[in-house]
């Protein structure tokens, strides 16, 4: 067993092999050996850190992605990766805020499935919006003049229906 | 979202289509700057058309702008195969029976008929004429080639093709000299000064050439006469171009090994003043000069100038930039109203639509030469397989 602690101070006992779904622990682990004892997640908080724990766990026997395997690696693959499995698609059905501190975890903790599915549901929620209900979905905050704007809508004029 | 850092997003972005890249794009600075610097409209578009060839592949942005209006013409194409993609395309058989490599084809269109000029070598050349008659027949005219022991037209069967009017006047391939003057295909007559006459256009009945003298080289505008400042056809060659009534030389020193050595001059309708516009590298002119409207093209270092040409006042003005979609230097263009078909030196071409500064279409053969229109269609031509090309419609939706 390892213990994990989060930013806000909360321990979390894990199996060795669910915590070894994060590269980033996993080496850790190698280099510090058997005992590992504590090891400090400072960038995660204790709600996000469980929920991660949670995805490492269902996915603990999962074949590791090989060193270097960069899944997606060309335009085609990530095209056609839109696809997110049913188990991973409801454990992903979180308010937008956890969504993103799930996506900088994984990014962090190097767990790449995670984040690839991360990224996958985001794709997702901005395919089919407009740029104004991608603002609104995402509150994003529109920085551009008038001016860029009306420029920038003639540059892309070729794509709009008509 | 804001909050991820940018290689995040871009990991976010990088599964998007085409469309929802654009609309990403469109919603605030930082997102619109991550997409165009990590090239991923380039990354959607090789996902669609991954047999695209890597100087389309480079002109990402133009080529998501052609994916964007027209995937369905493409999504079915997986590889970069000539035969497989000609198969896609509907095409025309053309029937003329043409078994040589030509290496140099000019459309003209003397008021509505498509006519054909190919030379092989200086010494090799042939005109072809579709009938106007529209009898389903295409011409060919005599030639200089040796092996033509008969110079007299050849009829062969060919579909009749109609053409709008590009350009003031057409060629006439070579003249058939005869007392007085020469004569032209349609039987006209025209007498000529004493010389040796080439580019020969006809404008409104009148017949524009070059005429050239032992050392002199005379621009010929029905019964006048105008010594143009150039030398000697061993010295420099010189080429000529009628649009809207104003002349425009280009002229290629052969003397001189300098890229520079081109240079463009026009003589407006009325003057008889020679003004030269500017300097040109020689791939350039006269390959890559086409007129739309009141419109210079050029196709230059990469990128498609919009020139407006005062030819009374013998100055050029700027007008725009466009980034040519082709990206590499252009090695011909060929213009037909509002459609420019770019060729590149790398193989790959384009069709660009002059009026809405977009590529058209992506033309996957390097032999294709030409474009016109067929049955209200555009169409290319493609010499080496004998082939009319349809590209589509020729409404402003194409």
């Amino acid at each position: 067993m390892v213990t994990l602690v989060s930013s806000d101070g909360v321990s979390f006992n894990v199996d060795q092999k669910v915590a070894s779904r994060s590269a980033l622990i996993k080496n850790m682990m190698e280099d510090i050996g058997e005992d590992a004892g504590e090891i400090p997640v400072p960038n995660v908080s204790s709600n996000v850190l469980k929920k991660v724990i949670e995805y490492c766990t269902y996915h603990k026997d999962d074949p590791l992605p090989q060193s270097g395997e960069d899944e997606g690696t060309s335009a085609a693959d990530k095209k056609k990766s839109t696809v997110i499995d049913d188990w991973d698609y409801n454990f992903l059905q979180v308010d937008q805020e956890m969504l993103f501190e799930i996506i900088l975890t994984a990014n962090y903790l190097d767990i790449k499935p995670l984040l690839d599915v991360g990224c996958k549901t985001v794709a997702n929620m901005i395919k089919g919006k407009t740029p104004e209900e991608i603002r609104r979905t995402f509150n994003i905050a529109n920085d551009f003049t008038p001016e860029e704007e009306a420029q920038i809508r003639r540059e892309n004029e070729w794509a709009e229906d008509r | 979202m804001s909050r991820l850092p940018t290689e995040l997003s871009v990991q976010i972005f990088a599964r998007l289509d085409t469309q929802s890249l654009i609309n990403v794009s469109e919603t605030c600075s930082a997102f619109r700057q991550a997409i165009l610097e990590h090239q991923l409209f380039k990354a959607a578009a090789t996902s669609i058309c991954p047999w695209l060839t890597e100087p389309i592949k480079e002109t990402w942005e133009a080529t998501a702008r052609y994916l964007v209006t027209k995937p369905q013409s493409y999504t079915e194409i997986n590889s970069y195969d000539t035969n497989e993609i000609l198969a896609a395309f509907p095409s025309v058989q053309f029937k003329a029976d043409l078994d040589i490599a030509f290496e140099h084809e000019e459309a003209v269109d003397p008021d509505g008929e498509v006519m054909f000029e190919t030379q092989r070598s200086q010494l090799d050349s042939a005109m072809f004429r579709v009938s106007p008659e529209g009898d389903g027949s295409i011409y060919m005219s005599p030639s200089m080639s040796s092996d033509v022991t008969e110079p007299q037209v050849t009829r062969v069967n060919c579909q009749t093709l109609r053409a709008e009017k590009v350009m003031d006047g057409y060629l006439l391939g070579d003249p058939e000299v005869v007392e007085g003057g020469l004569k032209t295909y349609t039987g006209q007559k025209f007498d000529v000064p004493e010389g040796d006459i080439s580019h020969q256009t006809v404008v409104g009945g009148k017949l524009f050439a070059l005429l050239r003298r032992q050392g002199q080289v005379f621009l010929l505008r029905g019964d006048r006469l105008l010594r143009l400042p150039f030398a000697g056809r061993k010295l420099v060659d010189i080429r000529l171009h009628i649009v809207h009534g104003h002349a425009f030389f280009t002229t290629t020193s052969l003397m001189s090994l300098r890229p520079q050595a081109t240079k463009l001059f026009v003589v407006g309708r009325d003057s008889d003043t020679v003004h030269p516009l500017f300097d040109c590298h020689p791939y350039d002119i006269p390959h890559n000069f086409a007129v739309h409207g009141e419109y210079l093209y050029l196709c230059k270092d990469m990128k498609l100038f919009q020139l407006y040409c005062n030819a009374e006042e013998g100055k050029t003005y700027l007008c725009r930039i466009i980034n040519n979609p082709v990206h590499y230097a252009a090695s011909k263009t060929y213009s037909f109203g509002k459609y420019l078909l770019i060729k590149s030196f790398a193989g790959s071409q384009v069709l660009f639509d002059l009026e809405s500064d977009s590529m058209s279409h992506i033309i996957h053969d390097r032999d294709v030469n030409c474009i016109m229109l067929y049955e209200d269609e555009l169409v290319c031509f493609c010499f080496s397989k004998s082939m009319l090309l349809r590209l589509g419609g020729t409404n402003g939706t194409t």
